[in-house]
């Protein structure tokens, strides 16, 4: 795999304030854009250590539709979660695709990259990644269009991916996206 | 050039020529390592070529690395047993070359042997037992000598005043040994056996003029209190030849072949907890053309998951090797999942209730991974049977699985229209506080007054302003003092109206909870208050269940309620509705893991300190620093110690409120029935007592530490005979 050293440099973001690539190279398109990235080697060895410790995943390739709790479901059944961060698209705040998953123990997110990863949901093969802890401002998308990079340079058709083909999540759909003002997305540190 | 320079490059060449020494050593080590963990895997030509090859490299490198070549067999004939002929094979074949290697590894292996029994682990010892009695077919053990051996096991199965559990493992030890050395030892003969053995027989004739050792005397650890032992074992056989329409027949359920095979599959699924190795070393396993292996995997696969009382390998394992399997072999084992799903859906009517959860689970996590696809329309007869029935109770919790993992309208879409009843309602909430002709709610306009504070993004204190517009019942203690009693309409309008605006997502609810906890403590101070915060919570989301389990985790995490409090609600009256419904208990379990991973968590704690005080004062003991840290360290320990003593009391405390209201309840059914005349094993009694049972089996680590108080306590003579046995069958796991 060519592109794997910048997939490792990618987990190193967090330190960064603006962090301005995408999480997972897949399509050879995405890992040139990451070509410029430039880290310096003092960062890498802090990174690596905090990924070495941490509890939390990235998971990617999801549906735009897989929701929160269908999420929290499926891994819950690695170990208990302690918070996920649905990806969110950052201009209409809808989810685009990724999550960060933080279990409470790190034993348990490994057997979810173990066991869960490369399975489905949603009918999609969803993917995951130790992740070195997430960090506010990483939850939206960097594409242009405010959703993920990857999905600007889709050459094919992906129907779990295009917002006209939304699931019909009932009428309640419109009222909720009234409540987001009241209790935003923002997640709160664990009391 | 100066002696002393001179001193300077010799010692330089000669550290240069250890460093150079030491590396090759590692690198001839790790060769020897690999070469000998990896014969008998796939290979050009044939196993026996391969031995004498490798018997021939190590005699050679016996000379330098005896004591390494050794422990590395050692750990093979631990950790590798799927290929304990292989390695028997082997050491025949050196023993014949070295004989004192043979010697010093008969030696090695009784030693291992002691020291794991002494460290409970019981299994690998037996594992030993079998690889020394398949010495005696290499001519390396004397069989006068592992007779003595089998000897002293029986001796020590004989022992008075040990557990069962004590004189079982040994005796099983020996019956687990015998196929491989039953063979000499009695002359007796399984014709199928002979002939399995007729091959490996006329291999090692060659090795039959090599010298034998004795076995060194062995004798068992004695018994301790300390001593925990492998929990006795339920045979799990699900196919027979019957089910099996072509190919190679099954061996019957209880002869030698079955055994072995399953034996020999199983450990695979213990040495291989990667999914893609597990499955490719399943599908690859040696012997398959003998055995119809699909069915045998299956088997073996179901036999891990529905262990009890834990299963033999995480249990989200088995979903995901099962799914691994399908895609290696997607023209049969598919089929023959789909045949074993359907024969344990036939019987779920008898399926331990444990089982049966696993077995949901696995299904529904299964289902989401091929779009729901299943053969409904066969099982369209569930929906014609009493909803209490097993069948109907079956589909719907799988149903309530797969709503979680999909969504209600994907459901609704797969399944048959004959499947409605069975459908969990659409997971939305069910909200007090609405518009409706009538109008009559007493509480809706401070509802809606809060909700427009939520929006405006209100303070705690503007919050509480308006919720004390509620008159709270006021109640009169013996001293004549007023004081605020628990005011269930406060409660339930404050947690539903922020609830209810919080419902988009899991983040938005905890936003919420969050952005409230001062309140939400103040309003649910007492066990009472908190109850009716349950409540609430369960008629806002009845239809969501995932939604309440997730809350309530959250609510005990964040001490807005208490254990107890959600124990007691558990019981409650308002609960009964929903007594046997699988997520009650998914929320109860739930809670006890937590306290137990606390109480772990705090005795590990609590081991780390004591331990890193010990070494501090078994270490230099001079200067004021140390003696800072010494008392530091003191008051720490203290403290640990106190809350891990609370930790472990409130644990003791949950079980004991747990087994009460189950006593209570049960018994209050059991003498009603009987009043009035009629049978009291009905459907709910015989889901209920078998909750009961769960309690014991999911944590019977636990439990076991409280039999005493249990016995005074609860369990006494005049209990119940029903819930005795529940109690008295628990006990005798380990007894």
């Amino acid at each position: 795999m060519p592109f794997q050293v910048y997939r490792r440099r990618n987990a190193i973001t967090p330190v960064m304030k603006q962090p301005f690539v995408e999480h997972i190279a897949i399509d050879s398109t995405e890992a040139c854009l990451l070509l410029p990235v430039v880290i310096s080697a003092g960062n890498m060895t802090e990174q690596e250590k905090r990924l070495r410790l941490s509890s939390t995943l990235y998971i990617g390739n999801l549906s735009f539709f897989t929701t929160e709790e269908q999420i929290h479901e499926l891994f819950s059944k690695c170990g208990d979660i302690k918070r996920i961060i649905m990806g969110l698209d950052k201009v209409k705040k809808t989810p685009c695709g990724f999550c960060f998953l933080e279990f409470y123990r790190r034993e348990d997110a490994k057997h979810a990259l173990m066991y869960i990863s490369g399975t489905r949901l949603d009918d999609r093969i969803i993917r995951g990644d130790w992740d070195a802890g997430f960090v506010e401002g990483r939850q939206y998308g960097r594409g242009r269009s405010g959703g993920q990079v990857r999905d600007e340079y889709r050459a094919e058709y992906d129907g779990g991916r295009r917002e006209d083909m939304a699931r019909q999540l009932s009428n309640n759909c419109s009222k909720s996206n009234r409540m987001i003002d009241a209790f935003d997305m923002t997640p709160e540190n664990d009391l | 050039m100066s002696s002393r320079k001179r001193y300077a490059e010799e010692e330089a060449e000669r550290s240069s020529k250890r460093r150079k020494a030491t590396s090759d050593q590692a690198e001839i080590e790790a060769r020897l390592e690999s070469l000998i963990t990896r014969v008998g895997e796939k290979s050009t030509s044939s196993l026996e070529s391969n031995l004498e090859g490798l018997a021939g490299v190590l005699e050679a490198d016996l000379s330098n690395y005896k004591h390494k070549i050794l422990e590395i067999l050692c750990i093979c004939a631990i950790e590798l047993p799927e290929k304990v002929t292989v390695y028997t094979t082997l050491v025949g074949l050196l023993n014949t070359k070295n004989y004192s290697a043979g010697e010093e590894l008969v030696d090695m292996l009784i030693k291992q042997m002691r020291d794991y029994m002494k460290h409970n682990e019981w299994e690998k010892s037996q594992r030993i037992v079998r690889f020394l009695s398949d010495l005696i077919n290499c001519h390396v053990v004397e069989l006068s000598s592992l007779l003595v051996l089998y000897q002293s096991f029986l001796d020590a199965s004989n022992e008075e005043g040990v557990p069962q559990v004590r004189a079982d493992f040994f005796v099983y030890a020996v019956l687990s040994s015998l196929p491989w050395s039953g063979e000499e030892l009695s002359e007796s003969k399984g014709p199928d056996l002979d002939k399995l053995l007729d091959r490996i027989d006329k291999y090692i004739s060659l090795l039959s003029n090599a010298l034998q050792h004795a076995l060194p005397p062995f004798t068992p650890p004695p018994h301790t209190d300390e001593c925990v032992y492998p929990i006795p074992r339920v045979v799990f056989r699900l196919f027979d030849a019957t089910d099996i329409p072509e190919g190679p027949a099954l061996p019957g359920s209880n002869t030698i072949n079955r055994y072995l095979v399953e034996d020999c599959l199983s450990r695979i699924l213990q040495v291989y907890l990667d999914r893609k190795d597990c499955a490719a070393q399943l599908v690859g396993f040696h012997a398959k053309n003998r055995f119809p292996y699909h069915y045998m995997i299956i088997e073996v696969v179901f036999s891990s998951l529905f262990n009890l009382p834990d299963p033999a390998n995480l249990e989200v394992f088995h979903a995901s090797l099962l799914l691994e399997l399908c895609k290696l072999q997607p023209g049969f084992l598919p089929q023959v999942l789909a045949q074993a799903t359907e024969m344990l859906y036939e019987r779920v009517e008898h399926m331990n209730l444990t089982c049966m959860e696993r077995f949901i689970r696995w299904f529904s996590h299964h289902l989401s991974n091929f779009q729901f696809r299943w053969s409904w329309d066969e099982w369209i007869d569930c929906t014609e049977k009493e909803p209490e029935d097993a069948k109907p109770v079956f589909i719907h919790e799988v149903l309530q699985k797969c709503l979680r993992l999909s969504y209600h309208q994907r459901l609704v879409e797969t399944l048959p229209d004959k499947f409605e009843p069975l459908i969990p309602k659409e997971p939305t909430p069910v909200f007090r506080y609405i518009d409706e002709e009538t109008n009559q709610i007493p509480a809706l306009p401070i509802s809606r007054k809060l909700i427009e504070a939520f929006k405006a993004k209100a303070t705690m204190e503007q919050v509480e302003e308006i919720l004390n517009q509620i008159p709270g019942p006021k109640k009169e203690d013996n001293s004549g003092e007023v004081e605020e009693a628990a005011n269930p309409l406060k409660i339930d309008v404050f947690v539903q109206s922020l609830l209810f605006l919080g419902q988009k997502s899991f983040s938005h609810t905890f936003s919420a909870l969050a952005k409230f906890h001062p309140l939400l403590k103040k309003l649910g101070n007492t066990e009472e208050s908190q109850i009716f915060m349950l409540r609430t919570i369960r008629d806002l989301w009845q239809n969501h269940q995932q939604m309440i389990c997730v809350i309530i985790d959250k609510l005990i995490r964040t001490t807005i309620v208490s254990c107890p409090a959600v124990i007691n609600w558990i019981f409650s009256e308002h609960m009964r509705v929903h007594f046997t419904e699988g997520f009650v208990w998914e929320i109860l379990h739930g809670v006890l893991r937590k306290m137990n991973m606390e109480v772990t968590q705090l005795q590990k704690e609590l081991e780390d300190v004591k331990h890193k005080k010990s070494d501090e004062e078994d270490g230099e003991t001079s200067g004021e620093e140390y003696a800072v840290s010494n008392t530091a360290s003191e008051s720490q320990v203290e403290k640990l110690q106190e809350s891990y003593e609370a930790a472990q009391s409130e644990q003791k405390n949950l079980f004991l409120i747990i087994l009460q209201r189950f006593i209570i309840l049960l018994t209050e059914h059991i003498v009603s029935c009987e009043s009035k005349g009629t049978s009291f094993q009905t459907p709910w009694y015989n889901l209920s007592i078998q909750r009961l049972e769960q309690i014991f089996t999911l944590h019977h680590k636990q439990v076991s530490k409280y039999t005493g108080t249990l016995e005074n306590l609860l369990f006494s003579s005049d209990t119940d005979q029903n819930l005795l046995q529940v109690y008295h069958r628990f006990c005798s796991l380990r007894a």
